[in-house]
This record gives structure tokens, sequence and C-alpha cells, in this order.
């Protein structure tokens, strides 16, 4: 074999990823041609020093500190499996939540008269981790909000345009405040005030979308 | 940033045990243990990030994304693979989907991404300073870099590349190669 063997096959010699017969012809001419053998012997010091470069290098010391402050925010969505009891527990507030809090929101877009009005808050389950019940919480809102949201999708044609801004102008604050809620308990985890308030918030949006979709489906 | 750190080519039994537990905790929402997760691994996130990009404040955001990721994600990992080995390639693909993005970016604004820029001259070295490969592999084209960094310095096989990247195998192949010319080159200067 006269011609040199280009950087491809060299490189793929090295992974073993030539067939036999373009192996046994490689060897061949590597047995002797010394340009050819140079050069694969200098592709493979290159790979083999890749091999032992350290995997590990120094991390700034405030790093877990911007890393701690991006996922306090996301905090609550970060649990996604719970214990049984704890997951129960979370259902039971989150139930609790649905019954009691207000549809003010609702009654003042969807309704001609909006007798707003501030009923109690959920109350708060105690025995468990704080962090845990609100995330439990919130995923079961965000499960239902979901499944909510697709309903009022399917049925949005039959809603007025004005009334479809209405709903997505207070969804749009809700979910504001909803996020003002999570970062401030983030930064306050024990804080029931706080717990409760962002559960009231949940409680909104649902009520909110579930009177859209039935007013979608009425008319 | 130097590539300083002690090598760690994997984690002890008892280390990726005592990971598997902080995660299953961390998984249930306890930030502690997530710490404990991050002190472990995050030399080597940061290591990974860094070669795949090439830059220090961009291995910097990634590393950061990464963490943050992983936080979320947590829920997914469901221990059937070491912690550390989910959470490796986890953090590939926060990196390549960062470049993505930017592919997406640049054109919108009708420039190419730099995958398809042509093999550009390795910068000229200071004279008697030799070019180490960490600072050449930082000089290679993105994508040149990311397979030679997934292939030849994180030992992932060419099955592997192509599912995390998308790449063809032979488009892989040829960009190994084109690597490992050019830092041939770069280090023969």
């Amino acid at each position: 074999m006269t011609q040199h063997l280009d950087d491809q096959l060299l490189s793929d010699f090295l992974d073993d990823g030539l067939d036999a017969s373009e192996r046994t012809r490689a060897d061949a001419h590597l047995a002797t041609c010394g340009a050819c053998a140079s050069r694969l012997a200098l592709m493979r010091s290159v790979v083999t020093q890749a091999t032992t470069l350290p995997r590990s290098v120094d991390v700034p010391p405030d790093e877990w500190q911007r890393i701690r402050a991006r996922i306090g925010a996301r905090e609550w969505r970060g649990a996604g499996t719970m214990p049984w009891w704890t997951r129960r527990s979370a259902l039971l507030a989150a139930a609790l939540a649905l019954v009691m809090v207000s549809s003010g929101v609702t009654a003042l877009l969807l309704r001609p008269e909006p007798p707003v009005t501030t009923q109690a808050p959920p109350p708060v389950v105690k025995g468990v981790p704080a962090t845990a019940r609100v995330a439990a919480i919130e995923d079961e809102y965000a499960a239902t909000a979901q499944q909510l949201e697709r309903e009022l999708a399917a049925r949005k044609h039959a809603l007025a345009p004005e009334t479809i801004a209405a709903v997505e102008r207070s969804l749009r604050t809700i979910d504001a405040a909803i996020v003002e809620a999570r970062e401030a308990l983030a930064r306050d985890p024990g804080s029931e005030t706080l717990e409760r308030l962002l559960v009231a918030g949940h409680g909104q949006k649902i009520e909110l979308l579930r009177r859209a979709a039935r007013l979608a489906t009425q008319s | 940033m130097s590539l300083t750190g002690s090598i760690v080519r994997g984690l002890s039994p008892g280390v990726a045990d005592e990971s598997a537990e902080w995660a299953r905790r961390a998984r249930d929402g306890d930030v502690e243990a997530f710490e404990r997760l991050y002190r472990t691994h995050a030399p080597r996130v940061r290591g990974l990030c860094l070669r795949l990009c090439g830059d220090a404040q961009r291995a910097e955001e990634a590393a950061q994304d990464a963490w943050v990721r992983t936080w979320e994600r947590l829920s997914t990992w469901r221990g059937d693979a070491a912690f550390g080995t989910w959470l490796h390639r986890l953090t590939v693909n926060v990196v390549l989907e960062s470049f993505r993005a930017e592919r997406r970016r640049l054109a919108r604004v009708g420039l190419a991404g730099d995958e398809d820029e042509p093999d550009a001259p390795a910068a000229q070295n200071e004279p008697g300073d030799a070019m180490d490969l960490e600072r050449a592999i930082a000089r290679l084209p993105r994508g040149a870099r990311m397979v030679f960094v997934l292939h030849d310095v994180e030992g992932y096989r060419h099955p592997e590349i192509a599912a995390m990247t998308g790449l063809a195998e032979g488009t892989l192949r040829a960009q190994l190669c084109r690597a490992r010319r050019l830092l041939m080159e770069m280090l023969a200067r």
C-alpha cells in the first residue's frame, strides 16, 4: 500500500471502528510506513492524555449560595415523591382549601355584581414538614389547574372575547400573587400566614378556572 | 480557571450509597440533603461544564443551571442508576440545550452556529509556552470539542453520544477526528 492513511481512518482505527478488511489493510500499511505509524502514535498520545485529565475542578465558594437562592423560589415544586402520610395530609389541606377559599376574584369578573369578601384562609395541617406539605399542596393544585385549563381551552370558543380577556387578565394577576407568595415563603419557610396566602391563591385560581369552564359549557 | 482539582474518576461505593440516600431525601424536599449532594458532586459537574463550554463564564452559568435542573428533576431519578451517573447525564443535557438555544438565537439574527465554523487557526502561543491539552481543548470549535470531551475525556461511547446530541454516527466520527487532528496541530506548535 503506497497511499498514506488519512486521519479519519486513523481515528477510527484508534476507536476500533474499522471492519475486518479495513483493519487488515491498515495494519499492513502501518507495519511498513513510518510516517503513518508516527501520526497514529501522536493521535493516540492525545487520546491518552485526554483520559488522564482531572475531572474535578475547584468550585467558587459562593456558588452554593447562588444555587440555593435560585431553587428557593422553586423549592415547593422540587419534591416529587412524598411519603404516603405527607401526601394524605396535603390532600386534606388542599381539599379544605378548595372548600373555604374565597371566590371573590371570580365573582368580580364573571358576575354583574362584585361581592368580594375575604373569607377565612384554609387551616394549615400540622404535623408534617412545612416544605413537604406546601410542595404537595402545590402539586395537587397544579394538576387540577392543568385539567381545568384543558377543559377551558376546549370550550373557549363559546365565551365572549371580553370574558376570555377578563379571565386571562385575572389568571395573570393570580399567578403573579402565587409566585410572590411562594418566593416570600421560600425566604420565610415557617410562616403560616404566607402558607395560607399561597394556598388561597391556588384556590382562587382553581375556582376561577372552574367557573369559567362552567360558563363556557352553559353558553 | 485552572483545572487543579483532584482526579475523581468514580465515586467509591460508600460515597455512592450516601449520594443515593441524600438524593432520596432531597427528592422529598430536604434542602440540606441536596446541599450534601452538591458538596460531593459540584467539582465534577463544574469540570464537565468547563470542558464542554470551553469558557469559564458559560461554564459557571451551565453548572448553576444543571443544579437547579437537578433539584427540579429529582423526582425522575428512580434510583436504578447511580445518582452520579444520572447527574452527569443531566448536566450534559443542560449544556447541550444551552448550545441549541444559542444556535436558535444566532439563526434568528442570521448568523450561523459555530458547529459549522471552519477550522479556525489555533491562536499563536507565546514563544516557549507550549500549549497544554486543556487550553487546546478550550480552543476547539464547539461541535468538535463537545464530541471530543464526551468521547475521549468522559468515556461515553459513540451510540451514547449520538443519543445525547442527535448527531448521526458518521458526523460524530468526523467531529471526533477533526478534534483530534486540531489538537495534534495545536500541541505540536
